[in-house]
């Protein structure tokens, strides 16, 4: 019996001794095909480039705007009276009565302004009272301060609209509508009556030294600064105070300082970020968030399905060659690797021209900033929302990387859909496809 | 009846095709064995089974029934992976379209198919640019196929599927496409190879110049072998 007659019965040849036909070592020659066949269709190619470019300069710039409007609608927002971060008793947010205070509140507030990330701590403490001048009264919040860091660290003590912020131990800081409801001016009197802690009736004689106008109604109607300790001492608080007000570096890194500064605090304090002190801001830019995301997706899914049909047709035109390839030995999996690669590269170019478009655009925003049209509705707008006069993009790790990062994902699956179809052939299947 | 150091060795080899129709017996229960060192015309009108069997000794497509036995392998039990393994260490391939790789020069073409096997860099390279060169083709190393005649094309389709030294060269139609100044060239070229380095060739060809060069003729008709 001849060699090969016998050999009908012979074993199968061993796989394991191919060299490079899929493996690590043939890279270098996928990659260099690869990103030759890219210039066999160029304006195909330029066309898959361009969506991936355009996608990603889109979403990356708006994304930079996005982070740059959430950092400053937190800022203003907060940066008025809020704070970033408040320490507060346990049920003070829930229940804000006049005995669930903090202990030692001044002492706290100069252990809090000297840890990490924190640029400043101040105690506040906070009654409902009645406000009158003359024949009038009106219901107001009281907030005792101390009026040296108030200013340091908010932009209430800068908005006086008359008069100077709280010169005097009895000195008031008046809202201006408020002061306007009351009839008072800067030198009037004021008096204040309310609940001391004890259950007693509390009373504070004080002088109007300053009107303030932040543009907001409500705090313009209904809010009045006090020195802290004319506050304590009338309402019997002594040492304590209902908040110690945090800022930190900036409002987005506040949740994760606060975390870090919580388990510092005594018992009997807990810490709240600006997340839960204004929801309607995090709620506002989850909104946001979310409804540009959709957009975001959208787009970019619309782009991976245009890849997808530039790769439908390259396999389409290239089945004969891929017959060819599966005829001397390549195997099917190193062809879509190939393709792969091709993806890789259509994303990469992408990706280079996109993200230098937006480089190009963001940049110069972000270092000078760009002004919100001034009209009545944007003037409404920012009233409500508390946006400040020029906003400034960040082109942080997040808009540099998402849509880059989604893109790569879907250009690579937009590859690998029609190079699938690549593990089904069969040579002379793919070979006969040019006949 | 085969002989010892028979490189292919087919036994009631069939193959139909299921169309919408009917069902198309390409191939009936072919027994044909392909000795070392034979050059082998596959000759017969269109239809009769010769590029079909081409493709079956080439691993290309599986048999409705029988099995090909290829350099002692039989490929009925390989696994496609295996199959894959065998046409690149075992066969080498020269089609009627060339079909090369058109981004690669010439040089890269025939390096290409080392590399898939593993070859380390400088020793592919010296293997390529030799294969080249004994097929005159040395000074058009850089060219893409775009660059090159329908003939030289062919020819560095040659150098591609002998580079690998294989024990079997399968070429389908590989005059088809050339006039008859190169195809002589070409199968001078084959002759050659046959002669000198003793490369056993299955070819499956219309051309009566092939077959004239060819050391056997087999005529298929009809799915089966007419005369030898």
């Amino acid at each position: 019996m001849s060699a090969a007659a016998a050999s009908l019965a012979a074993p199968p040849l061993a796989t394991g001794e191919r060299g490079a036909a899929g493996g690590a070592s043939a890279l270098p020659l996928l990659t260099r095909v690869a990103w030759r066949n890219l210039g066999r269709r160029r304006l195909r190619t330029c066309m898959s480039v361009a969506g991936i470019g355009f996608a990603i300069l889109l979403v990356s710039t708006f994304t930079a705007l996005q982070t740059g409007v959430y950092g400053a609608w937190i800022d203003t927002a907060t940066g008025i009276l809020t704070g970033h971060a408040q320490v507060q008793h346990p049920d003070y947010q829930d229940d804000p009565r006049m005995a669930n205070v903090v202990e030692d509140a001044a002492a706290l507030a100069e252990r809090v302004a000297e840890l990490p990330d924190v640029v400043g701590a101040t105690p506040r403490a906070e009654a409902f009272a009645l406000v009158s001048a003359g024949e009038r009264s009106f219901g107001a919040l009281v907030l005792g301060v101390d009026a040296a860091r108030e200013a340091e660290m908010f932009a209430l003590p800068t908005q006086a609209a008359a008069g100077e912020y709280l010169p005097n131990p009895d000195s008031a800081y008046v809202g201006e509508t408020l002061a306007a409801n009351l009839g008072v001016a800067v030198g009037d009197g004021v008096l204040v009556l309310g609940s001391a802690a004890e259950g007693g009736l509390a009373a504070l004689a004080l002088n109007v030294d300053g009107i303030f106008a932040t543009g907001q109604a409500d705090l313009d109607r209904s809010l009045l600064q006090v020195p802290l300790a004319a506050l304590q001492s009338a309402f019997g608080l002594e040492d304590a105070a209902h908040r110690v007000v945090v800022n930190t570096t900036s409002g987005e890194r506040a949740p994760s300082v606060a975390a870090a500064i919580a388990p510092t605090l005594p018992a009997g304090a807990r810490l709240l970020d600006w997340r839960t002190l204004m929801p309607e801001i995090e709620q506002g830019i989850r909104f946001d968030r979310v409804t540009a995301d959709m957009i975001y997706w959208l787009l970019m899914l619309l782009v991976a399905m245009s890849v997808v049909n530039a790769f439908m047709m390259t396999v389409f035109e290239r089945t004969p060659e891929f017959g060819m390839l599966l005829a001397v030995g390549m195997r099917p999996n190193a062809i879509v690797g190939l393709l792969l690669m091709e993806g890789l590269q259509v994303w990469a170019l992408g990706a280079i021209c996109g993200l230098a478009l937006c480089v190009v655009v963001v940049v110069p925003l972000q270092i000078v900033g760009f002004a919100l049209p001034d009209n009545e509705a944007m003037r409404a707008m920012n009233e409500q929302m508390m946006m400040p006069e020029r906003l400034h993009p960040e082109l942080g790790g997040k808009a540099l990387l998402q849509a880059p990062l989604v893109m790569l994902v879907g250009t690579l699956f937009a590859a690998l859909i029609p190079a699938l179809r690549v593990r089904r052939m069969r040579p002379v299947e793919a070979l006969r496809a040019e006949e | 009846m085969t002989e010892v150091g028979d490189v292919v060795a087919c036994r009631a080899l069939r193959r139909t095709f299921e169309t919408d129709a009917v069902p198309v017996h390409a191939l009936r229960g072919v027994d044909f064995d392909l000795a070392a060192g034979e050059w082998v015309s596959l000759a017969g009108p269109s239809g009769s089974g010769k590029s079909t069997l081409l493709h079956l000794v080439g691993g290309l497509d599986r048999p409705t029934g029988g099995d090909v036995a290829v350099d002692g392998v039989s490929l009925a039990a390989l696994s496609n992976a295996a199959l894959s393994d065998l046409r690149l260490r075992k066969i080498g391939f020269v089609f009627q379209a060339y079909n090369l790789v058109p981004v690669l020069s010439a040089l890269e073409n025939v390096e290409f198919i080392l590399q898939l096997q593993g070859v380390a860099a400088a020793e592919r390279r010296r293997r390529a640019k030799d294969a080249l060169d004994a097929l005159g083709l040395g000074d058009m190393a850089g060219r893409r196929p775009g660059e090159l005649s329908g003939g030289q094309q062919q020819r560095v389709a040659i150098a591609r599927a002998i580079v690998t030294e294989p024990v079997l060269l399968l070429a389908d139609e590989p005059t088809a496409n050339l006039d008859t100044g190169t195809t002589v060239e070409l199968l001078d070229v084959l002759r050659d190879l046959n002669r000198s380095r003793g490369v056993t060739i299955l070819t499956a060809t219309h051309d009566p110049a092939v077959m004239s060069y060819t050391t056997r003729r087999v005529n298929l008709r009809d799915g089966g072998i007419a005369t030898e």
